[in-house]
């Protein structure tokens, strides 16, 4: 059942690290989301008791009551759900590190979802980059890993410590590059 | 010509299946490839008990809305005014 690239692993290979997008980036989006749960669930005390308290209006009809709370109500358990699903594209959107290769899993969306790897002894270059205010301050930026040649340019975006961690890859390409030589 | 009220559970009804169809389609996503991650399960039990949440606080809105009542419209069902 579980098609996790964890378990993709090829026999000796073990995994040193996984990182996920800094938590700021899924934040951002859920607080936008809640915002607008928050306004929807208010919606019906405005449009119900507030001109009635008021003195504005008599209140609405059963049937125009009833309507909005019904649509007030699939609009919440949709946004909600936006909310999940938003979620499990900032969950399931990692980057593996083992003692072999590097494993990119891009989920863009619920439905579209590319798994690419690069061995490790193809990287020559490692870089990182924070830019912009909240990134500095939050301390997260992008990482690239450059490749010899033509061959793919791999780009982890959002990367929580983005200096440490790229210490981290080259270390274990270090280790990596240690191993293949010792080995007969 | 007389519509009862609870004619409207009728779209809420297919938006609720269409809303359980697409849970459905996400919690397989989280079974298929994270079901082993605690956080995993922490969410996806807080997204079923929000899910429940929102169900019930609906309920409890709509309790006192007369549901066995008709509205009477000026049109019959052949589109003829009644006016």
């Amino acid at each position: 059942m579980n098609e996790s690239p964890f378990r993709e692993l090829v026999p000796g290979e073990q995994i040193i690290y996984v990182f996920r997008k800094h938590p700021f980036v899924f934040m951002g989006t859920a607080l936008r989301q809640l915002l607008v749960m928050m306004l929807f669930f208010v919606m019906p005390l405005l449009i119900f008791d507030l001109p009635v308290q008021s003195g504005w209006s008599e209140g609405m009809s059963p049937v125009a009551r009833a309507a909005v709370l019904l649509v007030v109500s699939l609009v919440e358990l949709f946004l909600w759900l936006s909310l999940f699903i938003s979620w499990l594209e900032y969950y399931l959107d990692v980057w593996i590190v083992t003692n072999k290769r590097l494993i990119n899993v891009d989920q863009r969306r619920l439905f579209s979802r590319s798994v690419s790897e690069l061995p490790l002894e193809k990287i020559q270059d490692c870089t990182s980059d924070v830019r912009g205010v909240m990134r500095t301050i939050f301390r997260f930026g992008d990482i690239d890993v450059q490749t010899a040649g033509e061959e793919e340019k791999f780009t982890f975006k959002n990367i929580p410590d983005p200096e440490m961690h790229r210490s981290d890859i080259l270390r274990v390409i270090d280790a990596h590059v240690r191993d293949r030589s010792h080995s007969p | 010509m007389d519509i009862p009220i609870s004619v409207l559970f009728v779209p809420y009804v297919i938006g609720l299946i269409m809303y359980v169809i697409v849970s459905l389609l996400a919690l397989y996503h989280v079974a298929r490839y994270e079901s082993f991650f605690a956080a995993a399960r922490v969410v996806t039990f807080a997204f079923i008990v929000g899910t429940l949440l929102i169900l019930i606080i609906t309920l409890q809105s709509i309790s006192d809305v007369p549901w066995g009542s008709t509205v009477t419209t000026p049109f019959t069902v052949s589109g003829q005014s009644q006016l």
